[in-house]
């Protein structure tokens, strides 16, 4: 893991952020990023949608989930920052560890919770508003700026975490909605990555992409979780989990079914539903 | 259907000729449809143009004369004016809207981001149900009842204004809770994902997202307000005492802005003196008033049009 | 990054915890907890103060309406079932004459005649926008109707003082006013509120269902006639109440041209009144308590209650229609 980093090609952005955190994460590596512990959902208090999952997701590492469709990856994926709470009549059990604290059951800040874990959808959803807007607008909600040479900066570095400044360096006052699709995304990245998230959760993120964005945005993940980001990545593409993840959780019919190094599970899975997903018996 | 005329080896169990028969008299019912219905659309075309024309070309000559669109009414003589009239007819509308869009705006980010699912959301939104069908004489009535009488306002301003403001609201409440749900979901999830509250979302969301949809429902809604008279006969009153535009006391009844003086609008002035029917030239005054009224609402509905457009394209940077 | 975020556990301190040193909140903010709190707040105030003055709105007219029968010691039988209105005289008995069925009679038939007046335009220009030319009917279709909901209900009036009570008198005589002029003049006004409605009802027909039937070999005009319209009967049902509900609550157009006559009409060309027109001349020339004013409220009783009868109509279609179509 941490050698990634060193052969890296050169990176025409700037380093990311706050390079004493990313060091210490190194330094610690393996650190633990959020652990989930029995987690299920309820639809409507009697539909269970997911069974009884426990993970743990480390620091600096992409982790990946995949599985069939309405396997409850995504479903797990929207209890870590509580996105399911959104939904009516759903209801999270068990319980999941974030620094310590139960974020589940205790009485926590939603928002910053969400500040500190984020979101990327399956569907690139940047606001209808400037490319810079979209960057800025949560660094302003969350009075995370000082003053506007400083809110320029921090949008700055995030759109250079995300891999994405210097294409829209010259265009920060177009409308997102004019990029391509990949760089919708990216940018999508950006903005939650300028809040210094330490997860980042992606849903899917490449599904509606063609690929040489897919591989971008692989390539953005990467990077992301090399500046010390947990980043856990929900995905029906088990080339792009084996490509971009250092662990694999499988999921089949809202349970959790197998998780280890990603080698390992595509080399020598053992349980014989995750073989049979993996030599394409059903998709 | 062709192949069913070539002739088939195996024992006929239809009779083509009478297939070929059914399908041309499909055929026929069809074009005869087809020509029906192009006359009722383009008779109804011709019914607006009919009447706009009408109304227009009868109150012409009074419509754009300056001196008709300023001097105050007269009773019992003629040569009477709409100049307080119009002026009353603005003043009302701005306060009503003052008052009715941020009520709805309200109710509307209620309804559609807070409500929970329970009884009291559907009892708000059977009451907003309820408030849109009633009649609007009803409304009016009401406002005689509580804003005239019981916190004995009189006939008003103040009391026409929210009697319009009730009128109003489910109007507005409506264009606003549709413009908000026709914003993509993946914009709010964004939001909130982002750690923005519901209130943020909204706000700096989604609203920016439905403001040329809102604008336009608003000003539209402004033609509906400003036509609208049964609401306005019991509580604006129906008397236009002539106006001072010098004075600015408060409580002056000749001061324009003073909104405890009654104020005769124009819907209802076509009304009034048409029912008592004393005023010598009462037809040429009501037609000019009518050209009057129908002009501004015309000039609402072209607003409305090229505002929702100017303004979609400025807030999202396109 | 150990200490990375601290969700503000139950301390109940309002200052926003500072979760990194990188991000100590550079800005003072308002808590997103009391920003949530305040948000909802607001909203609910004015979602509540809107029902508030519905409740009220009711509770007032029924206050009202009521007191002809409960102080005034008027009958039920007399009110609905009296065919003579002159509440200033009283009839061999001593009853006053305050008999609405002239009036109940006038705004029902005014708002069943211009509904049937009104119901092949709108269903013929809503199938046209829909099915036959969909770019002439959003560009200028629409916009002309929408344009004819703008035009202000008195100038209606006016236009049928000016042009239809002539063009009736010329016609069959007499004054001209009454119900036919009153329910053609209504026709025009509701015209814009059902078409449109019909318009949305026709539109939400699923495409398959029209590929389906032309597919299988359908005219335009049959697929239209037997499954577009079929499906979308609970929509064009729908639009076609909320027209009559808005036509049975018309004052002022009404009033107008009707002739304004409390008596039970005889034929369609001869002076009537409805409800709205009645309130209308009314509610001005007596004084709230009188007998008189109390029989006129409960006459906006009557209108309030029917409109709440075309709302509950309006809910119980839509409940089958989600039954036909699954």
């Amino acid at each position: 893991m941490e050698q990634t980093k060193v052969n890296a090609p050169d990176a025409p952005s700037a380093p990311v952020s706050s390079h004493t955190q990313v060091a210490a994460a190194r330094a610690v590596s393996k650190e633990v990023a959020i652990r989930s512990n029995g987690t299920g959902v309820f639809y409507n208090t009697d539909q269970q949608a997911l069974h009884d999952v426990s993970l743990t997701f480390h620091k600096g590492e992409v982790a990946a989930l995949i599985g069939p469709s309405g396997c409850g990856k995504s479903t797990f994926l929207r209890c870590l920052n509580l996105m399911n709470l959104e939904i009516p009549h759903c209801r999270i059990v068990g319980s999941i560890d974030y620094h310590g604290v139960d974020i589940v059951n205790e009485k926590i800040n939603l928002f910053d919770v969400r500040t500190s874990i984020g979101m990327v959808f399956q569907q690139p959803n940047p606001f209808r508003k400037s490319i810079y807007d979209n960057v800025a607008l949560a660094l302003t909600r969350h009075g995370m700026a000082a003053n506007s040479t400083n809110l320029d900066d921090q949008v700055e570095e995030a759109l250079r975490a995300a891999v994405l400044w210097d294409e829209v360096k010259d265009d920060l006052k177009k409308s997102a909605w004019a990029l391509s699709g990949g760089q919708q995304q990216r940018l999508c990245i950006a903005r939650t990555l300028a809040l210094h998230p330490d997860v980042l959760l992606m849903d899917e993120p490449c599904s509606a992409l063609d690929p040489i964005a897919t591989r971008a945005i692989e390539d953005t993940a990467r990077r992301i979780a090399d500046t010390g980001i947990c980043v856990i990545i929900v995905t029906h593409n088990m080339q792009q989990a084996a490509r971009v993840s250092d662990t694999t959780s499988f999921f089949y019919l809202g349970e959790m079914v197998e998780t280890g190094p990603t080698e390992r599970i595509f080399t020598a899975p053992e349980d014989e539903r995750l073989q049979a997903y993996i030599s394409g018996q059903f998709g | 259907m062709a192949n069913t005329a070539t002739p088939q080896p195996a024992p006929r169990l239809i009779d083509p000729d009478a297939v070929v028969a059914h399908v041309e008299k499909a055929r026929r019912q069809s074009k005869a449809a087809t020509v029906i219905l192009t006359a009722i659309a383009g008779a109804i075309c011709v019914l607006l143009a009919a009447i706009l024309v009408y109304i227009i070309s009868a109150g012409a000559s009074k419509a754009f004369d300056p001196a008709f669109l300023t001097s105050p009414p007269q009773q019992f003589k003629e040569g009477g004016g709409i100049g307080p009239e119009l002026f009353n007819s603005f003043y009302l509308l701005v306060l009503t809207l003052v008052i009715s869009i941020p009520l709805s705006l309200g109710a509307a980010i209620f309804l559609v981001e807070y409500a929970p699912d329970n009884w009291v959301t559907r009892a708000v939104k059977t009451a907003i149900e309820v408030l849109s069908s009633l009649p609007s004489i009803v409304v009016g009535l009401f406002g005689f009842l509580l804003f005239v009488l019981q916190m004995s306002w009189g006939f008003s301003i103040i009391s026409g204004a929210l009697a319009l403001t009730m009128f109003n609201i489910p109007i507005l409440l409506r264009v606003i809770q549709q413009a908000l749900e026709a914003v993509p979901t993946d914009q709010r999830d964004a939001g909130l994902a982002l750690g923005m509250t519901r209130w943020e979302t909204t706000v700096h969301i989604l609203l920016p997202c439905a403001m040329p949809a809102i604008i336009t429902g608003v000003i539209l809604s402004a033609g509906r307000v400003f036509g609208e008279a049964a609401a306005l006969i019991y509580t604006a009153g129906q008397s236009a005492p002539a106006l001072d535009f010098t004075s600015f006391d408060l409580t002056n009844p000749a001061c324009p802005w003073n909104i405890w003086r009654p104020a005769e609008t124009l819907a209802v002035h076509i009304w009034k003196i048409n029912s008592e029917g004393v005023v010598p030239d009462l037809t040429a005054v009501s037609d000019g008033t009518a050209a009057v009224l129908v002009i501004c609402i015309l000039a609402f509905n072209l607003i409305a049009r090229f505002a929702g457009r100017r303004l979609s394209k400025k807030l999202t940077a396109e | 990054m150990a200490e990375a975020v601290q969700p503000a556990a139950p301390a109940p301190q309002p200052a926003p915890q500072a979760p990194q040193a990188a991000r100590a909140r550079a800005k003072r903010m308002m808590p997103k907890k009391r920003v949530e709190l305040l948000g909802g707040g607001i909203s609910g105030a004015c979602a509540g103060l809107a029902t508030l003055l519905v409740v009220t709105l009711i509770f007032m007219v029924a206050q009202h309406g009521l007191a002809t029968f409960t102080t005034d010691g008027i009958s039920l039988a007399s009110f609905f079932g009296g065919t003579t209105w002159n509440p200033h005289s009283t009839d061999d008995a001593g009853a006053p004459l305050v008999g609405a069925l002239p009036m109940i009679i006038g705004s029902f038939g005014v708002t069943i005649m211009s509904t049937l007046f009104v119901f092949p335009f709108a269903i013929g220009a809503a199938i046209f926008v829909v099915e036959i030319q969909p770019t002439f009917g959003r560009k200028v279709l629409q916009p002309v109707i929408e344009l004819l909901v703008g035009i202000p209900s008195v100038v209606f009036g006016l236009l049928g003082l000016s042009i239809i009570v002539p063009f009736i008198r010329g016609i069959a005589g007499g004054t001209g006013y009454g119900l036919l002029a009153g329910s053609i003049v209504l026709a025009v006004m509701v015209l814009p509120t059902v078409t449109s409605l019909s318009i949305d009802a026709i539109a939400a027909v699923p495409k398959s269902y029209r590929e389906g039937s032309l597919g299988l070999g359908c005219s335009r005009w049959q697929t239209i006639w037997k499954v577009v319209l079929r499906s979308a009967l609970p929509g064009i049902m729908t639009a076609l109440i909320l027209g009559m509900t808005r036509a049975f609550g018309e004052a002022l157009a009404v009033q107008m041209v009707i002739g304004n006559a409390a008596v039970i009409p005889t034929s369609l060309v001869t002076p009537a009144a409805t409800l709205t027109s009645v309130l209308t001349m009314g509610m001005g020339n007596e004084a709230m308590g009188t007998m008189y004013n109390d029989v006129l409220w409960s006459l906006a009783l009557v209108l309030l209650a029917m409109s709440l009868a075309f709302i509950l109509i309006v809910h119980l279609i839509g409940r089958k229609g989600a039954k036909i179509n699954g």
